[in-house]
């Protein structure tokens, strides 16, 4: 890291300023939580089927959080130890904060993010930029509420079509996440994970039907078959 | 006991309440360190680096949430978009969540289990990120970046999606047919610039499925009239 602006992003101002921000977002997740749980009791849902939900949800969580560990590691000798722990813990997301924190860094007039050369001032700027780049994509949930009353409404005035409008949103959400897998047939070891994680789901919801515990880890479960599957096609293909 | 609508009205308060004050939270910071180190900034600088990528992300959150809101509920896309990670993990956490405990897509009991799925998810991040940052982040990086184990990781995105779309694909064979046969044309003439438009993509393919499943259904009252 840049010896001349190290003095700020290690600094206890750093520490302190990042970590009021994730503390905030941890209460607000407390809060959010405690409405949920509270109006799951009062719609029925049960507390050995919260706590599944927390289990399967908590488990799932972990394997997708190790990349963000090495988003972290590039982005750390340039922007320092505090600032990249806030910016991959709240809002954005380990791709956006590389490629925001390159953006920012390029359009400075230096090279990438690992040049690290740069001085206090370009530091500074670079946290503005970051900061201001997210900042509208985190305000526009703030449309949600007219939004959700729309939809309602819509609802309300013809149920079949609401349910059609929500289902088909739900599937065109998963087409167009999976089309570009599905089309490039030539990356073989992305193809063969799919498969492997979708026939490993496919086996896994079946020996769920026998031992139910299975269905809460059976997401996990896949994802990890799945990714086993990339390690050993991809070395059996020397690397492709 | 509160109605369906009181919890509403309660989480959109309570989303947006947070929302705001997090985004001035976060502006704190480049803040507080500009005055705490009195440095002097380019502002018009900053503007012309910032507006690009405000513009690129702002679209893309835009559509992200318009498309999500309807799914798992506006509850978990306000804690969604806080918490970040939102397509590789909070997503995912959502549907996954419905899945185990039998919801359909938009109904209360979904959007109640998604929200304490996306706050479990944010709570195992934060810690996860947290040690990261104390200590664990420089002794595992090496060894998940080893040759040997990167492509897991590289193919995570794929790994989840395996067993997101299977039981989509399973249950709502014949709806699907549309939105998927779209998406894949996109993919095909967008080539690499689909990653880019992914999310604008998404908006487009539901519209026109919307438009087309629509057309579907007025014919098929119209021939059960005409029966």
């Amino acid at each position: 890291m840049g010896e001349s602006y190290s003095f700020i992003s290690n600094s206890g101002w750093m520490v302190v300023l990042c970590g009021i921000v994730i503390c905030f977002v941890m209460v607000q997740s407390a809060l959010f939580l405690k409405s949920a749980w509270k109006r799951s009791e009062e719609i029925g849902i049960s507390i050995s089927d919260r706590k599944k939900i927390v289990k399967s949800s908590a488990l799932f969580s972990i394997v997708p959080s190790l990349p963000i560990l090495i988003s972290y590691v590039i982005l750390m000798p340039a922007l320092g130890r505090f600032f990249p722990w806030l910016r991959l813990s709240v809002i954005g997301s380990a791709t956006y904060e590389t490629m925001s924190a390159n953006m920012a860094v390029t359009a400075a007039g230096y090279d990438s993010i690992s040049s690290g050369d740069f001085g206090p001032d370009t530091y500074v700027m670079i946290m503005w930029a970051v900061t201001l780049g997210i900042m509208l994509s985190s305000l526009a949930v703030l449309i949600l509420k007219r939004y959700d009353k729309k939809l309602e409404s819509l609802n309300a005035g013809n149920k079949k079509l609401g349910t059609m409008i929500t289902s088909v949103m739900f599937l065109g959400m998963m087409a167009t996440f999976s089309a570009p897998y599905l089309v490039d047939y030539k990356n073989v070891v992305a193809v063969a994970t799919m498969i492997l994680s979708a026939g490993s789901m496919y086996l896994l919801e079946r020996a769920a039907k026998k031992w139910k515990s299975l269905k809460e880890f059976s997401f996990a479960m896949s994802m990890i078959v799945g990714m086993t599957g990339a390690c050993i096609v991809s070395n059996l293909m020397g690397g492709i | 006991m509160q109605t369906y609508d009181q919890f509403n009205n309660k989480i959109h308060k309570l989303g947006i309440t947070t929302t705001l004050i997090l985004g001035v939270l976060f502006l704190m910071v480049p803040l507080g360190i500009t005055l705490a180190f009195g440095v002097s900034l380019d502002w018009k600088q900053i503007l012309t680096v910032s507006a690009p990528i405000a513009l690129i992300f702002g679209i893309t959150g835009l559509c992200e949430k318009l498309s999500m809101a309807p799914v798992i509920g506006s509850g978990a896309v306000y804690l969604a978009s806080a918490t970040g990670n939102v397509q590789n993990m909070k997503l995912p956490a959502a549907l996954n969540a419905m899945r185990v405990m039998d919801c359909e897509e938009g109904s209360e009991k979904g959007r109640v289990v998604s929200i304490i799925a996306v706050a479990t998810s944010a709570f195992v991040t934060t810690l996860i990120v947290f040690t990261g940052m104390l200590f664990l982040a420089p002794m595992v990086a090496p060894l998940l970046s080893n040759p040997h184990v990167a492509p897991a990781f590289d193919n995570m995105f794929p790994a989840l999606l395996g067993p997101l779309v299977l039981p989509v694909l399973m249950k709502n064979f014949k709806a699907s047919i549309l939105p998927f046969g779209l998406a894949i044309v996109f993919a095909a003439v967008l080539g690499p610039r689909y990653g880019q438009l992914q999310s604008i993509v998404m908006v487009v393919v539901i519209l026109l499925s919307i438009g087309g499943m629509k057309v579907i259904m007025s014919r098929k009252e119209k021939q059960a009239e005409m029966l």
